[in-house]
């Protein structure tokens, strides 16, 4: 029973990352791999904070939340000037130098060690080490984000981003300022990826540089390319395919390494083969 | 004085690496018109293909290298025919390809972490000699790296001038539908192309290996140094690479010297993306 909480956990996890990317990649055609890297700061804002000065968890959530929407925002900036091939570079380039960020800036992060014994939220004095009662605080983070989301691309808004992944220079004419449009829904996507981190960081209560490389942001695409582009629920059955799958090399008998790698092997293998026979994923509407 | 040797012996072995990378992409670039990102999967199959050959199966050093660089280069053409051919077909984008071949990285990482587990490893010293050079260490696999780099500049510079397969390359690189109307057969090259890019990754994956030893993650930062060199002479510029990854790696190696070893390649990036805020299109295009 307990396994399958942590595996709804995990689950709930994924599908904030999943949503949240989704709302970029899908919706408004930018194909960033920035979104480990956001992540990454969640998880490492709310480590720090909750260990080093055993700060609330919920107000860690809020500064990584404010840290990251501050880096998010200025990537955005410089990624306005590029399109395409050029914009993915660009985000690549950013996971490499956060990955570095988080390696080499021992005094804050500590390096390669990691942290360890992040604690589990307090709320109102109930520390919440029960795996269903934690199970119950991600239920609603995923609610939250999934409506956020919805609300999101249901409104105006939304509809002028999946404009913008249509045509962006025939929305110019029409007097839309792109460029803030996707400035905005960059940073708010961005947003989701921290606060998805913040949760990891406290559930798993170890962090370390190798969980926010370019194979995360991998794993995410192959998520929202599985169950589908610019689909809100096909990003949570692709996280939910995705993350059950895996748990099946458990049984077969792999050593943890092992079937920590045959999961990346997998998603890899299932990412490209997606894209070639069946584009539109499960339940999509756009295809790249 | 001697310091100022070093730094640009290490600017140089570092850009040369970068340089074989960037013509290794361009050469795909030029006729595939994406971004393959497979490279950072293809590199590190060339370093331990020569672990296999030489340490497992105890067979010359040579055989191994042989293997390691025609190996790499098969699987740069497998990866062509199962993946991107059937994408061109379909007419997919740039974009697509371009994500399709990060899928192939990842398969490729895992699958080599796999075989050969994702720790560090050694190949046995390849020639134990050192140079000096007004007053720089220079060791004989970094020499040959530098030679390697402007050689196979050159040779790929005359392969494109000179021979009908650098015409067809050319003709595509400057429009894939009108050379097929032509009579140009394109997954022919296609097959040449992805061979000799991966050969060439296969290359430089065996002599870093020699250099500093192997892991699978090792391919992710030459990937993206070369590519950044690539943009930096300017896209799909064959021979435009090679000066490009040179200033990256002096870039590289300055910082290295007058701040800290750790921060080298995030600045060298930071500064690189800055750079193309302000021309897109490389350092030497108008």
């Amino acid at each position: 029973m307990e396994y399958l909480f942590h595996l709804f956990i995990i689950f709930c996890i994924f599908s904030m990352l999943a949503l949240t990317l989704n709302l970029v990649v899908g919706f408004t055609g930018l194909p960033s791999l920035a979104h480990a890297g956001f992540f990454g700061i969640g998880a490492y804002t709310t480590a720090i904070m909750t260990t080093r000065f055993e700060g609330n968890f919920f107000v860690s959530i809020v500064v990584g939340l404010v840290i990251t929407f501050a880096v998010a925002f200025f990537l955005g900036l410089v990624l306005g000037r590029f399109r395409d091939d050029y914009f993915l570079l660009v985000t690549l380039a950013f996971v490499f130098i956060m990955q570095r960020i988080f390696l080499n800036w021992g005094e804050v992060t500590r390096g390669p060690l990691g942290i360890p014994g992040i604690p589990p939220p307090v709320i109102f004095g109930v520390s919440l080490s029960q795996p269903w009662l934690y199970a119950l605080l991600l239920a609603g983070a995923l609610v939250l984000v999934y409506g956020a989301c919805h609300f999101l691309v249901s409104s105006s808004f939304g509809r002028v981003l999946k404009a913008i992944r249509e045509d962006e220079d025939a929305l110019k004419v029409f007097g839309y300022r792109t460029d803030q449009y996707k400035l905005a829904v960059f940073s708010l996507s961005a947003l989701g990826a921290a606060f998805a981190g913040a949760f990891y960081a406290s559930y798993i209560s170890f962090i370390d540089p190798s969980t926010f490389t370019v194979h995360d942001s991998v794993f995410i695409w192959a998520i929202i390319v599985l169950g589908g582009l610019a689909r809100l629920r096909g990003s949570l059955v692709g996280a939910l395919i995705l993350v059950v799958l895996p748990e099946a090399l458990r049984f077969v008998g792999f050593s943890p390494d092992a079937a920590a790698q045959m999961r990346v092997l997998i998603y890899g293998a299932l990412l490209v083969g997606m894209l070639l026979y069946r584009p539109q994923g499960l339940v999509g509407e756009y295809r790249l | 004085m001697e310091i100022i040797a070093q730094i640009i012996a290490n600017s140089l072995i570092a850009g040369s690496i970068y340089a074989l990378v960037a013509l290794s992409f361009n050469l795909m670039y030029a006729t595939g018109k994406f971004f393959n990102l497979a490279i950072g999967g293809l590199i590190p199959i060339g370093g331990y293909t020569v672990l296999a050959v030489t340490v497992y199966l105890g067979l010359p050093v040579g055989v191994g290298i042989l293997a390691g660089v025609v190996g790499t280069g098969i699987a740069g053409l497998l990866l062509d025919r199962l993946i991107y051919a059937p994408l061109r077909k379909r007419q997919a984008s740039s974009l697509t390809l371009l994500i399709a071949s990060l899928g192939a990285f990842t398969f490729l990482q895992a699958a080599l972490a796999l075989l050969f587990t994702s720790s560090y490893q050694t190949l046995p010293t390849l020639i134990d000699k050192n140079y000096s050079v007004f007053g720089a260490q220079v060791t004989a696999v970094q020499l040959i790296l530098i030679i390697s780099a402007v050689a196979c500049t050159l040779g790929m510079h005359i392969l494109l001038r000179k021979t009908s397969f650098g015409t067809a390359v050319r003709a595509m690189s400057d429009d894939l539908e009108v050379s097929k109307i032509i009579g140009i057969d394109t997954e022919k090259i296609f097959c040449a192309v992805f061979f000799i890019a991966g050969a060439i990754l296969g290359y430089v994956g065996v002599l870093v290996g020699f250099d500093v030893g192997l892991d699978p993650l090792m391919g992710f930062f030459y990937m993206v140094a070369g590519i950044v060199g690539a943009i930096v002479g300017g896209m799909g510029e064959v021979l435009l690479g090679y000066p490009g990854s040179i200033i990256e790696g002096v870039l590289h190696n300055t910082i290295i010297y007058v701040y800290s070893a750790a921060w080298g390649s995030p600045i060298t990036f930071v500064l690189i993306i800055i750079f193309l805020l302000f021309r897109p299109r490389g350092l030497f295009r108008k």
